[in-house]
């Protein structure tokens, strides 16, 4: 591929990977910094695109990278909890609920979830890739990212059953 | 949106709930940010691809050249006879230590020491300073036949000065030569032969007036001369003001001599031009240099509002040293303006990492109210971690 077509493709998946990063951290700042990481990632790694997989899967590995080696510069791989959830054991967990925003609430779920999880989450539920297709990308089996797949969504009925019986396993 | 191996045709609820998540949308400032950076990097890109090819191209053409010549050589050569070319061919090993073989460096341009020759690489824009300034031509020798009068003056002066050290009016002394000299060149030149020779009193004395009356024209002799400590500590408030702003960068990296390191980054720090500012943000993203930015930014009138532009830079971690350096000058003006930016959301980041370097109360007690703010928490762990613990910014 010819050095404008690549800077172009790049330029076209900025919107979209920026959105991808912005749901694996959960924080548009820290997000931009790995977009800015996976960038000068991509111009060195121009030659290893060879077309065999979509310019985007190619790119959102890159960008996966970068994160993980945020979460491993940072050390806040693990986070238990997200951050500003109302309490579930409050007085009414479902008035609770209405009255935060339950989509903010969800997102900050997946964006707490532990990293191999939310990668597979991410990439399944927001970027629609097939279990092989997330394969390839975290450079995993295809077993184990329904495995976790599962754990993740099992994760996250567990803790929206408080707020939103419907999902409860 | 389902589990793949669960329950594949059925709606989950979870999906619905996945679907309506909410992140914060990117800003457009963000968006633009990134999208700067990408155009830099592919310009960055495409000029370095251009150098290599033109390096290529240079080195194919040698490389004939050096064949074609050989060739040529090979064929008009005839035994017993001594062409030109054999003459003008390079030499051969065995001859490398025979000094006359080494052709001379070109006119205008300096000897290199061994190590340059073993890498031939371009000197760095601060090596070229540093080599400009030790190579000027340093102020000519002239030998007096007979004592001019300035001359005579001058000596008195140093030898008041000499004598006295401490008490001596080094200001008023100067002002009186300056007033009474023909032209401040000639009275630079007198001092600075002054302060190569003689006693090492009479030196010093000659430095310290000379740091009063040394104009940019002297600047090469003053540091060569401030290659020697004791005259550096007198001759560095002369010298700071002087250089440009590579030259004091060159000089920062140059002297392992942690005062005069920071005298030179304090003069660095409070020039309001963007070239400094650029130079200041550099050193203050290099570890070894990074606790002198710092420290300097405290002692200089910093630039804040050129250093508060940089806050929307495409460059994260130019944008971080910004930050870190205001956070280090900060007064309490400052810290209501960066918590404003803080509350209304306008550059948080950076403006919370300026908070999270500076050392002062107001700023830590800001810092542990955002602490207990919903969103916030998490950001000034993660840059409290980056700014205090990362070797780089």
């Amino acid at each position: 591929m010819d050095r404008e077509t690549f800077n172009k493709l790049v330029l076209d998946q900025l919107p979209r990977m920026q959105q991808f990063a912005i749901r694996l951290t959960g924080d548009p700042d820290v997000a931009e910094e790995i977009m800015q990481e996976a960038m000068v990632r991509a111009t060195r790694r121009r030659r290893t695109f060879r077309g065999e997989s979509r310019f985007s899967t190619w790119l959102m590995r890159i960008v996966i990278n970068a994160f993980r080696d945020h979460l491993a510069a940072s050390r806040h791989a693990q986070s238990p909890l997200p951050e500003g959830l109302p309490d579930p054991r409050g007085d009414d967990p479902s008035r609770t609920a209405a009255a935060a925003d339950l989509g903010d609430m969800v997102a900050r779920m997946v964006s707490a979830l532990p990293p191999r999880q939310r990668e597979v989450l991410v990439l399944s539920a927001y970027e629609q890739l097939a279990p092989s297709e997330i394969g390839g990308v975290l450079g995993i089996t295809e077993q184990n990212v329904r495995t976790n797949l599962h754990h993740a969504r099992q994760r996250l009925r567990n803790q929206l059953a408080a707020y939103a019986p419907e999902v409860r396993p | 949106m389902n589990d793949p191996h669960q329950h594949p045709s059925e709606q989950d609820p979870l999906d619905d709930l996945l679907a309506g998540a909410r992140w914060p949308e990117p800003s457009p400032a963000s968006q633009r940010r990134l999208e700067q950076r990408w155009l830099h990097l592919a310009r960055q890109r495409r000029r370095r691809q251009r150098w290599a090819a033109a390096l290529a191209t240079a080195a194919g053409l040698l490389i004939a050249a050096g064949v074609a010549l050989q060739l040529t050589t090979d064929g008009t050569d005839q035994p017993g006879q001594t062409s030109e070319s054999i003459a003008t061919a390079p030499p051969r090993e065995s001859d490398d230590d025979d000094p006359t073989e080494n052709p001379p460096a070109p006119s205008g341009q300096q000897p290199q020491d061994p190590e340059e020759d073993a890498f031939v690489r371009e000197p760095t824009p601060l090596e070229a300073q540093l080599a400009r300034l030790a190579h000027q031509q340093p102020a000519p020798r002239k030998e007096a036949s007979q004592p001019d009068p300035l001359r005579r003056r001058i000596t008195e002066a140093i030898d008041r000065i000499a004598e006295r050290t401490d008490r001596a009016d080094i200001p008023a002394e100067a002002e009186k030569l300056v007033d009474r000299a023909p032209s401040k060149r000639q009275l630079q030149r007198h001092l600075i032969r002054s302060a190569r020779d003689g006693s090492d009193n009479r030196r010093l004395a000659a430095a310290r007036l000379l740091a009063e009356v040394a104009t940019e024209q002297a600047l090469p002799d003053l540091v060569k001369l401030a290659e020697e400590p004791a005259l550096r500590r007198v001759l560095l408030p002369a010298i700071g003001p002087l250089c440009n702003v590579e030259q004091l960068a060159a000089l920062i990296e140059r002297w392992d001599d942690e005062p005069a390191r920071r005298r030179l980054m304090i003069e660095l720090a409070g020039r309001d031009t963007r070239p400094a500012v650029e130079r200041l943000l550099a050193l203050a993203q290099d570890s070894r240099m990074r606790p002198l930015a710092l420290a300097a930014a405290e002692e200089a009138p910093l630039p804040l509002d050129r250093l508060l532009d940089y806050f929307d830079d495409p460059h994260v971690e130019k944008r971080l040293a910004a930050a870190c350096l205001i956070g280090r000058a900060a007064d309490l003006p400052t810290l209501r303006r960066l918590a404003r930016m803080i509350e209304r959301d306008e550059h948080r980041r950076p403006a919370i990492a300026a908070m999270v370097c500076s050392e002062n109360e107001q700023a830590a007690a800001f810092l542990n109210l955002l602490r207990k703010k919903r969103g916030l928490a998490s950001v000034v762990q993660s840059l409290e971690h980056r700014m205090k613990s990362k070797p780089r910014l």
